[in-house]
């Protein structure tokens, strides 16, 4: 009896020491994570303050060039019914503006900043994947914040699909403010794909101006489905699963803006206000897009979350 | 009108089949594009991107042709009841809950757009159902009948005569 005492007394000594080395260890370990976390932040901050400031500074000057650009396009629309060379040009020339190559900067310094600091984090480089990429996804937003106000181009977005990206958005780490950096981010992605899907339909000979949301959601569609092609290229960790996320919303949207305006169309056809001369093919093209978007953002998201 | 007409209302399957064939190619296209990342696939991935297909095709396509599409169309003196294709039941539509019957009033076949010998059904709460081309004709005339003009074509965004 006294043996079997013995040995429970033991056992719980034991517990209780390992309990309490286990506790220490654990507290060390958040400790390092939190001052790991800290320094990859300052470090990355240090790095992307100046490029961030950079574009903000210059995302004035673009979006007034795209607006300029859009408004020289809506003039031949409503005039001719075709783009002139000079507006495609303009066009073009606004839209691969300086922004893109600070993009590009962007992308080595990201690159060159990952790479010294998974050296320096050694064993913990995980962690400078997951604070990396939130920083990506602001430095996105930021600057792309500001091209919606410049525009002045409203954008049905509904208030659930945005509940959605904030929930994830937060759940991945990211703070309130940041949430709204990444709002207006997507309302200017969407709003840059209006303006392309608006010169697509222009370009499109003979192409009737009630199939505008047409073009706008092919491009919404196609620019989903290059999110989620390039989503690991761009961004790691949880940065991809918010990328693979924005792009699965931007194909399910393009999809049910697809269908809604497909019915629209074919009531106007039936009731003999607009002729169908073939241009409803494109509707089915449009669909397998952003299908094809949906279905390949799915298995992204799926494979990010479970890996 | 003394006593109720019955009509058919035949599911559409050329629109399935054209429309379902759109959602077959995206997901073929969406396994060629995952394999391409070499990356590979598991059984639960891909069944996984069947299902959201088979959803998308659902939500899409067949909730038109089966929620959308009743089983037959009874028109009454009070207004037409829609019996349900899958569940069991009817919902009554009286005629001042209707907004339009959009149908073409040409010959659908001398423009060659098949999809047109089909009609729509709207009601004022922006829901529409699909009904076939005589149908639809035949309800024009018993609300013609009973209010003096023909109901309104088009739909939601296109109202009128």
């Amino acid at each position: 009896m006294k043996l079997i005492k013995a040995g429970i007394n033991f056992v719980c000594n034991l517990w209780n020491a390992v309990t309490a080395v286990v506790t220490v260890i654990v507290n060390a370990y958040n400790a390092f994570v939190t001052w790991a976390i800290e320094f990859i932040q300052s470090t990355l901050n240090a790095l992307f303050g100046p490029l961030i400031d950079k574009v903000q500074s210059m995302s004035d000057r673009y979006c007034s060039n795209v607006y300029a650009a859009c408004g020289l396009a809506q003039n031949d629309i409503e005039n001719g019914g075709t783009l002139s060379d000079e507006s495609k040009i303009a066009l073009s020339q606004a839209i691969m503006g300086d922004l893109f190559i600070v993009l590009m900067g962007a992308v080595v310094v990201i690159s060159v900043a990952l790479l010294v600091l998974t050296v320096v984090t050694g064993p913990f480089s995980f962690l400078t994947e997951v604070v990396a990429s939130m920083l990506v996804s602001l430095l996105v937003v930021s600057m792309l914040g500001g091209i919606v106000s410049a525009l002045g181009i409203g954008v049905e977005v509904s208030q659930a699909i945005s509940d959605v990206i904030g929930s994830l958005f937060v759940y991945c780490g990211g703070s309130l403010e940041d949430l709204d950096y990444l709002s207006s981010a997507i309302d200017s992605i969407i709003v840059m794909f209006d303006g392309l899907g608006a010169g697509f339909i222009a370009m499109c000979p003979g192409m009737p101006s009630e199939y505008i949301h047409l073009g706008y959601d092919l491009a919404m569609a196609a620019l989903g489905l290059a999110l989620s092609l390039y989503s690991t290229t761009f961004t790691v960790g949880a940065g991809t699963i918010l990328f693979d996320t924005v792009a699965l919303v931007m194909c399910g949207y393009a999809l049910y803006e697809l269908n809604t305006e497909r019915i629209n169309v074919k009531q106007r056809i039936t009731r003999g206000l607009l002729e169908n001369t073939g241009q409803t093919i494109i509707f089915g093209i449009a669909e397998l897009v952003a299908g094809v978007g949906v279905l390949k953002a799915t298995w992204d998201i799926y494979r990010d979350v479970s890996s | 009108l003394s006593e109720a007409v019955v009509f058919d209302n035949p599911v559409y399957w050329r629109n399935i089949i054209i429309r379902g064939s759109i959602y077959g190619l995206a997901f073929l296209l969406a396994i060629a594009l995952i394999l391409t990342e070499g990356k590979g696939m598991t059984i639960v991935e891909l069944g996984i991107v069947a299902l959201m297909a088979l959803i998308l095709f659902y939500f899409f396509v067949g909730r038109e042709e089966i929620a959308q599409r009743p089983k037959r169309v009874e028109i009454v003196d009070t207004g037409v009841v829609l019996h349900r294709r899958l569940l069991p039941g009817r919902k009554m539509v009286s005629w001042e809950e209707i907004l339009s019957v959009n149908i073409y009033l040409g010959d659908p076949s001398k423009v060659g757009q098949e999809y047109l010998r089909e009609a729509y059904l709207w009601l004022k709460n922006e829901r529409h159902y699909l009904i076939t081309r005589p149908t639809a004709l035949a309800m024009r005339e018993a609300y013609r009948a009973r209010f003096g003009s023909y109901p309104l074509r088009g739909g939601p965004r296109c109202l009128g005569p």
